[in-house]
C-alpha cells in the first residue's frame, strides 16, 4: 500500500496464472502488457510474466491491454453505486478536480470490462482529458484511452444506446499544475556493483516452473477469460431482454471438414471445445470466448469472420460428427456411411479375404 | 548374399497364436502391439459361415512402401542383413505415413493400438520408456528396433534380427528341429506347434524354403503391390467347413 496523491492506491498489481496466453499458451505470443508498461516493470520469459512490484508505479495500462483480463490492479476499481462517473487522472491536484470525480491512477488504464461495467451498473461514465497524457511519463501519448473507449463506443452504437453515456471531456490544464508523477518505490537500476555483478554470476537464475506441462500435453492449458465472459455479461445487461445480437462476437463458418480435435486443441480459449460422446463428436464455439487469434484456421475448413451475424444464444455446436466403436478392435472411429468395422480392420479383413481368394484358385498343375 | 524368406502353409496353421504369444515374449512388444499375429477372418453369414484365419509377420519386403515413404529415412531395407527392413528408432518421427503406407498392417503406434485392458497409457504414465515388462530381453538396438520401445515411435518385426544374424555364414536353412542352427531361429518359427512355418535363405537354391515355394506353388499376398513380400503362403484355402444342414429326405 502506497500513500499516492491523497488516495491510497494498493499498487500490487496481480497477475493470474489460470487466465494468462503467456503462461499457459507460450505459442500464442502475446506481449501486450509488457509492451505497454510504461515502466519497463514487466518481463516476458517462456511460461512466465515477471512482475517487478518495485518498478511498477501502479498505472494498471497493463490491465486495460490484457486480451483475457489476466491481470488485475484492486485499487482501481471505480464504485459502480454512482449515476454518473467522472474519471480523472490521480496527477489533477485536489481544487482541479471535476466535482465528484473518482480518482484512476491513469486514464489508459481503465479497461473496456470496467468501462462497460460502470455502463451496465446504470451509471454514465466521463473521462475528463487533461491534455497532458502526452507529456506524462504514464500515458506516453495523447489519448491513451483512445482504443478502449473506441471499442466500448462501437459496443454501445451496436446496441443502439446513445453515445452520451460514454463521454470524454476536454479539459485542459497546464502542465505545471500536475501533481508529480507516481514514482517507482526503487529507480530503474542502470548497472551492477561490483558485488552485485558477482553475485549475478554466482547464482543460478530461478527457473520458471514447467512442472505442470509436458511435451505430450504442450496445448493442455486452456486460458481462462473473465474478461470476454465479463463482457458477454455486461452487454447482455445493455441489451435488455431478447438475444444478443452475434456482430458483438467473432464468427467461425464451416467450409470444409477440419480436425476437430486438432481445432479444438488449437483454441487458446475456450472458445472451441470438443464434446466426445457416446455417438457423436461435437465441436462446440462459444463466440464470446473467442479472441479472433485465427488459430483454428491450421485445422482446415474453419474460417473465422470478424463479426458473427444474427443472434447470439451462447455456446453451439458447430460440427458434429458421427462416431461409433468398431466391434473388432473396440476403438472409437468415424465411419461413413454404410461402414460397419474401422478402417485398420477392415484392412486386415480385406488382406485375409485376398490370402484365402488366393489360395483358392483353382491349382494350376505344376510345370503346365 | 543371404536373403531371409519365411514360408508358411495355411494348410497347417491351427490359428494357435502360439507364435503371437513367443513373438511378444522375444521382442517385448507393448502391450496391443503384436508383431506377428494371426487374423481371424470370416465369411458368410450363419449357418453358411466360414472361419479363417492368417498368421501375419511384417512380409520384409523386397520393395518395401513405407521406405519409400519415410520422410526421416528412419525406416530402411538391410541389404547385409538379409533383406529385413527396420525402423531406426532414434530417427523416427512418430509421422505414420509407414503405417498407410504398409499394404499389410504390420507396423505399429502404440496410440493407435486398441486399448487393452489395462489401458498401458494409464499404468506406464510418463515419458520415454513406455513400460516394463517383467522380463526383458538383453537384446537392445534402437537402430534397428530392437528393445522396449520409446514413446513416439513406430515398431515392427524384425524376424528377429538379433537371433537370425548369429546365425553361421552361408546356411540355407533355420531349422528348429536341427541342433546346430535351432538357436537362430526367429521365435514365431521355433514355436510353432504344427510347424506351419519355415524359414531359410530365399537366395540359396538348395534352401527348404525355396523347395517349398516351387513345389506347392508358394504365393505372395497383395502382389499387385508391387512389393515383392519375402513371407511366402502355402494352401489350399482349407478352413473350417461351412455347416452343411441335413437334408430332410
Amino acid at each position: 500500500m502506497r500513500e499516492h496523491g491523497d488516495q491510497d492506491l494498493p499498487a500490487r498489481l496481480s497477475l493470474d496464472a489460470a487466465a494468462c496466453l503467456t503462461i499457459r499458451r507460450p505459442d500464442a505470443g502475446c506481449e501486450a502488457c509488457a509492451a505497454i508498461c510504461p515502466a519497463q516493470a514487466i518481463g516476458i520469459d517462456t511460461r512466465a510474466v515477471e512482475i517487478d512490484h518495485d518498478l511498477c508505479t501502479g498505472c494498471a495500462r497493463c490491465v486495460a491491454s490484457c486480451p483475457t483480463g489476466a491481470l488485475d490492479l484492486p485499487g482501481v476499481r471505480p464504485s459502480h453505486d454512482a449515476l454518473s462517473a467522472t474519471l480523472e487522472c490521480s496527477r489533477v491536484a485536489k481544487a482541479d478536480r471535476a466535482e465528484g470525480a473518482q480518482i484512476v491512477p491513469c486514464l489508459g488504464g481503465v479497461s473496456a470490462a470496467r468501462l462497460l461495467g460502470l455502463l451496465a451498473a446504470g451509471a454514465s461514465v466521463t473521462l475528463v482529458d487533461r491534455g497532458w497524457c502526452a507529456d506524462c511519463s504514464s500515458g506516453g501519448c495523447a489519448q491513451p484511452w483512445a482504443d478502449t473507449v473506441q471499442s466500448v463506443a462501437s459496443d454501445l452504437a451496436h446496441l443502439g444506446r446513445a453515445a452520451g453515456h460514454l463521454l470524454v471531456i476536454d479539459a485542459p490544464l497546464p502542465f505545471d499544475r500536475a501533481q508529480p508523477a507516481p514514482p517507482p518505490s526503487r529507480p530503474r537500476q542502470q548497472g551492477y556493483s561490483r558485488r552485485q555483478l558477482f553475485r549475478r554470476l554466482t547464482t543460478p537464475p530461478p527457473a520458471p516452473d514447467r512442472s505442470r506441462v509436458t511435451t505430450a500435453q504442450p496445448f493442455a492449458g486452456k486460458v481462462d477469460a473473465p474478461a470476454l465472459l465479463a463482457r458477454r455479461e455486461n452487454l447482455r445487461t445493455l441489451h435488455g431482454a431478447g438475444d444478443l445480437p452475434a456482430e458483438f462476437f467473432p464468427a467461425l463458418a464451416v467450409t470444409g471438414e477440419p480436425d476437430l480435435r486438432l481445432a479444438a486443441s488449437l483454441c487458446p480459449t475456450r472458445a472451441l471445445t470438443l464434446y466426445e460422446e457416446a455417438s457423436a463428436d461435437r465441436l462446440v464455439f462459444d463466440a464470446a470466448q473467442c479472441l479472433d487469434c485465427g488459430d483454428c484456421e491450421v485445422a482446415g475448413g474453419l474460417a473465422l469472420h470478424r463479426r458473427g451475424q444474427g443472434s447470439h444464444t451462447g455456446p453451439e455446436t458447430l460440427i458434429s460428427r458421427a462416431m461409433a466403436e468398431c466391434p473388432q478392435c473396440l476403438r472409437r472411429y468415424a465411419p461413413s456411411e454404410g461402414q460397419r468395422i474401422c478402417d485398420g480392420c477392415h484392412k486386415d479383413n480385406d488382406l485375409a479375404a485376398a490370402a484365402f481368394g488366393l489360395m483358392r484358385r483353382k491349382q494350376v498343375p505344376y510345370g503346365a | 548374399m543371404t536373403k531371409w524368406g519365411m514360408v508358411i502353409d495355411l494348410d497347417k496353421c491351427t490359428g494357435c497364436q502360439a507364435c503371437t504369444t513367443a513373438c511378444a515374449m522375444e521382442n517385448n512388444t507393448l502391450p496391443g502391439e503384436n508383431w506377428q499375429d494371426v487374423l481371424f477372418y470370416h465369411e458368410g453369414t450363419y449357418p453358411t459361415a466360414k472361419l479363417t484365419w492368417l498368421p501375419r509377420p511384417c512380409m520384409q519386403c523386397e520393395n518395401p512402401s513405407c521406405v519409400t515413404v519415410c520422410p526421416t529415412r528412419a525406416t530402411y531395407k538391410d541389404m547385409d542383413a538379409g533383406g529385413i527392413v527396420f525402423v531406426d528408432w532414434n530417427k523416427c518421427i512418430g509421422c505414420k505415413y509407414c503405417m498407410i503406407a504398409c499394404p499389410y498392417g504390420v507396423r505399429f503406434y502404440a496410440d493407435e493400438q486398441p486399448v487393452v485392458e489395462p489401458d498401458v497409457r494409464d499404468v506406464f504414465p510418463g515419458e520415454g520408456q513406455l513400460w516394463a515388462p517383467p522380463y526383458q530381453s538383453p537384446e537392445s538396438d534402437a537402430r534397428r528396433g530392437i528393445g522396449i520401445q520409446p514413446k513416439g515411435v513406430v515398431s515392427k518385426c524384425t524376424f528377429c534380427y538379433h537371433k537370425v544374424s548369429q546365425a553361421p555364414e552361408g546356411v540355407a536353412d533355420l531349422d528348429e528341429d536341427n541342433p546346430e542352427t535351432k538357436e537362430y531361429v526367429p521365435a514365431c518359427v521355433r514355436t510353432c506347434p504344427p510347424k506351419a512355418r519355415y524359414f531359410g535363405d530365399l537366395d540359396n537354391p538348395e534352401s527348404e524354403v525355396n523347395r517349398l515355394i516351387a513345389d506347392q506353388r508358394g504365393v505372395r499376398l497383395r502382389d499387385h503391390t508391387g512389393n515383392r513380400p519375402q513371407v511366402y503362403y502355402l494352401g489350399s484355402g482349407a478352413d473350417v467347413p461351412a455347416y452343411n444342414p441335413p437334408s430332410d429326405s
